[in-house]
């Protein structure tokens, strides 16, 4: 015998009722266009209503210290290795490639000036921001698409907690943090290889590199270079975030997503990056 | 009657809850019945709020869930046990974190 059932044994019968279908000639081509329409004001209404809440989370204190130096690890001292290689290749490759440029026909000492332009105001932040939208964003999407599509987000409800405090803004706050930081590092460390490469193969010394840097050399440029990294450190943990909080179908759906979300950031951060210069640089 | 659900609708890509209507006694044992996608998940869920109606509301012990504000619906939701489908254990937490996380 199995558990006394206490009171009656009551039932609900659920059924469903197939929705019909009709179709025009022109309804599907409009159609998709209001689809575009419909699910981009979708988009940008459900971000808006996550920078809000995490806004709010975090004006009422509800964010823990904890999750955000996680996350700060997480998300940026365990990216400083991809970051410092990426960073490397770039400072060569613009040094050996301006140096190829340039030869004879202006002095080579300008190479300094043109590693340090190219590397803090466009390689270092966009670079960055392309390997964090992998090694950052597409995680993010997928460990909270997970969670979604495995009821954990509804769980944080039910149990009366809110999933913006806890998983989207120490994610966040930690971006907005993080990325400035390894841009910083990436400037440097790109530049540094440069100097180091024109040295090796273009016989090319540190003082004329330095000198060559310094003659060009505007601190807004360093302003402008933390500025797009300040803008990719929300942007991609914001989309990311985004995308996995509305997640649906299971596995597929964490893949579908995840893929979605990686496009949808790149080109966010490339876009993002392209209004730069009407922007700042007039 | 502890659980009333009240002409509830739900429509997704197609409508899944059409005027649902029945209420549920204290001491109670209640069960749902219904093939797979019908909407079992998406009425137990209206229970504690998880799910924005089209209309319809449902009250639990007297309180309304849709239309008692985010006071009532909280003082709601930490008086409700409510059993995912998937069990929905936080897998990215240890036990202890698991159970705290339940702890008000
Ligand atoms: N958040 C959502 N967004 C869109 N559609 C949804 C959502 N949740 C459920 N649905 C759809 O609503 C329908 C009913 O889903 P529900 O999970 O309630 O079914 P169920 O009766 O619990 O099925 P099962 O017996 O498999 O658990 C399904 O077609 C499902 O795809
Ligand atoms: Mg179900």
């Amino acid at each position: 015998m199995g558990p006394s059932v206490p009171g009656q044994l009551s039932a609900y019968v659920a059924y469903s009722k197939s929705a019909s279908v009709s179709s025009g000639i022109l309804r599907r081509p409009l159609s998709a266009v209001g689809r575009t329409a419909q699910s981009t004001a979708e988009h940008a209404g459900e971000i808006a209503l996550l920078l809000s809440a995490t806004v709010r989370s975090v004006v009422r204190l509800q964010v823990s210290l904890r999750s955000v130096l996680q996350q700060i690890y997480i998300m940026g001292v365990q990216s400083i290795p991809i970051v410092v290689v990426t960073a490397v290749l770039a400072g060569i490759v613009t040094s050996q490639q301006g140096g190829y440029q340039f030869q004879g026909a202006v002095p080579l000492y300008i190479l300094g000036s043109i590693v340090v332009a190219s590397v803090v105001l466009e390689l270092g932040p966009v670079l960055t921001a392309i390997v964090l939208v992998g090694r950052v964003g597409a995680r993010i999407t997928a460990e909270l698409g997970t969670m979604k599509v495995s009821e954990q987000l509804d769980a944080f409800h039910a149990l009366g907690r809110d999933p913006i405090a806890i998983l989207a803004a120490p994610r966040i706050i930690a971006g907005v943090i993080v990325v400035p930081v390894l841009v910083g590092i990436a400037n440097l460390v790109g530049v540094l290889a440069g100097m180091v490469a024109a040295r090796m193969t273009l016989d090319l010394g540190y003082e004329s590199f330095l000198y060559g840097a310094r003659l060009f050399w505007h601190n807004w440029d360093l302003f402008y270079s933390l500025t797009k990294a300040v803008t990719f450190g929300l942007a991609i943990p914001v989309i990311s975030i985004h995308m996995g909080l509305r997640t649906r179908g299971g596995a597929a759906g964490v893949g579908r997503t995840t893929t979605a979300s990686v496009m949808f950031m790149t080109l966010t951060v490339l876009i993002l990056d392209a209004l730069f210069p009407p922007l700042l640089l007039q | 009657m502890i659980i009333r659900y009240r002409d509830l609708w739900k429509a997704f890509d197609h409508p899944i809850l059409a005027g649902v209507d029945f209420g549920v006694n204290e001491g109670e044992m209640f069960g749902v019945f219904g093939p797979s996608g019908t909407g079992k998940s998406v009425l137990l869920k209206t229970t504690i709020g998880l799910i924005d109606l089209d209309r319809g509301d449902v009250e639990v012990d007297g309180e309304s869930v849709y239309g008692g504000g985010p006071r009532a619906l909280q003082r709601i939701r930490y008086k409700v046990g409510y059993v995912f489908q998937n069990s929905a254990l936080f897998d990215s937490l240890n036990v202890y974190e698991n159970v705290e996380m339940g702890m008000a």
